[in-house]
């Protein structure tokens, strides 16, 4: 995917400046990624509160250069394949990695961000 | 009437199956024709006003609209289980030497009915039985349609005094899509669409064969096992990474009854991008262990097949001959892929 440049967007929220930048960082060292995982940039960009990242994140997403969906985690704590723009929408019932259905009733659900461009 | 009523029900599944592009794709075949319109609001619109103008002015044959919901509701979002017979059998089992066995001697009279479209309330029926492909002239392909009544949740639940909860059930129509097609030289693939219940997917299996038994018995198949090719596609995997890369795997010592599995985080994930995993499962395979599933992502390419990215489960566990692919595609994407599967079953590592 393309490079990315966040700096109109952190002369708009100078607040997260710097959340914005790591992010900006974090995309185009990952090109090949389509898929913000939360937990993962938490781990990838430890010098930003989690806090201002998040922020950060929803900026994107009303910038229309993200798109929040929901995905669910397996048994095996692994993201199953489905994915979901309302968190309600999911299934009973999903398969997991090897094609076995598991009853998302007490799975956890995560959100995730996926690039629009 | 029975036409325009084919062709209610031909369209009202190419909504349900086909995406927009696919029939704008159709449509822009004979775009110029005063009665082919290509934009539309919706694809409602696209499907309703624009192809069925279309259709009904014979602008486009139906046959056409029939070949739209064959290729997506035949490819993928299925299990396919490979059998494999001898060569004795496999000569056999010519498009001829079937249709003679399952309809008789006016076998021409009943295939020439092909495509049906309508299900029949809550029961089987062969709908299809054609040739597979002009570049493989000995394929075929045969395609049952079922329709089952179940029970659904609907999502409503509803608390009495004493505490009891009653949840809603509401009954859904089931349209159930199963087939046989003959791979030459040697492969018969039965493939069944996927479901949240394995019991049902056993059941539609087992429908398979016994629709098939007029021209073959599955006795006289052997379930082809992908042990050694999941094998193989793991041990080659750095010498093939244009060709696909892999997210889990399912591992079995059988000695000594250990099952294991390595999975990546990431539905989009790589497992081979980790060297310690890489080196782990290797090391595994070459000290004795199998695997038993293998999730692999065929990587497209730009001029030949595959032409989108295709995902599958190889192996399920139990089922060493079963694949699994994950969403919709084209038959020439999914031949590729058996015919991949055919290449490293062969190869040595």
């Amino acid at each position: 995917m393309s490079r990315v440049s966040f700096e109109i967007l952190a002369k708009q929220n100078p607040k997260y400046r710097r959340a914005l930048h790591a992010l900006e960082a974090w995309i185009n060292a990952h090109p090949e990624d389509a898929v913000l995982n939360p937990l993962k940039l938490r781990r990838d960009i430890r010098n930003v509160d989690p806090a201002e990242l998040a922020v950060a994140l929803t900026i994107l997403v009303r910038a229309g250069l993200l798109r929040r969906v929901y995905k669910v985690l397996t048994p095996s704590g692994v993201l199953a394949d489905a994915e979901f723009d309302d968190p309600s929408a999911i299934p009973e019932k999903l398969p997991d990695r090897f094609e076995r259905y598991f009853e998302t009733s007490d799975a956890d659900v995560v959100p995730i961000f996926r690039r629009t461009a | 009437m029975t036409h325009q009523k084919d062709l209610d029900e031909a369209l009202s599944l190419v909504e349900k199956l086909c995406t927009g592009d696919q029939v704008r794709g159709l449509l822009r075949t004979k775009k110029g024709d005063e009665n082919v319109r290509i934009s539309a609001e919706d694809k409602e619109d696209l499907v309703r006003k624009n192809l069925r103008n279309a259709v009904e002015s014979k602008a486009i044959e139906i046959e056409k609209v029939y070949g739209l919901i064959q290729d997506s509701e035949e490819n993928g979002n299925q299990h396919i289980f490979y059998y494999r017979t001898g060569q004795k059998l496999a000569d056999a089992l010519t498009f001829d030497h079937v249709a003679k066995q399952i309809w008789g001697a006016s076998w021409n009279k009943a295939v020439a009915e092909f495509p049906s479209i309508r299900l029949k309330p809550d029961s089987y029926k062969i709908s299809d039985f054609r040739p597979f492909s002009a570049r493989k002239p000995k394929d075929w392909i045969l395609k049952i349609y079922g329709q089952k009544t179940i029970m659904q949740p609907s999502g409503k639940t509803d608390t009495d005094t004493d505490g009891s909860v009653w949840r809603q059930y509401v009954p859904e129509n089931l349209r159930i899509v199963l087939s046989a097609r003959w791979n030459s030289p040697d492969l018969l693939e039965i493939r069944v669409q996927r479901n949240e219940s394995r019991k049902r997917i056993e059941e539609w299996y087992k429908q398979v064969w016994s629709m098939l038994s007029p021209a073959m018995a599955k006795d006289q198949f052997k379930a082809w096992e992908l042990k050694t090719t999941m094998r193989n596609i793991a041990l080659e995997a750095e010498h093939n990474t244009e060709i696909y890369d892999f997210r889990d795997v399912g591992m079995v010592d059988e000695a000594n009854d250990i099952l294991g599995s390595f999975e990546a985080f990431s539905d989009e994930g790589n497992l081979f991008k980790s060297q310690l995993t890489r080196e782990a499962v290797k090391r595994f395979l070459k000290d004795g262990g199998d695997l038993n599933s293998l999730a692999v992502r065929w990587i497209s390419r730009p001029t030949s097949e595959p032409r989108e990215e295709l995902r599958t489960l190889l192996g399920t566990r139990k089922n060493l001959h079963e694949m699994v692919v994950a969403g919709h595609c084209s038959a020439g994407d999914l031949d590729y892929v058996t015919s991949k599967l055919r290449d490293f079953g062969k190869a040595k590592s």
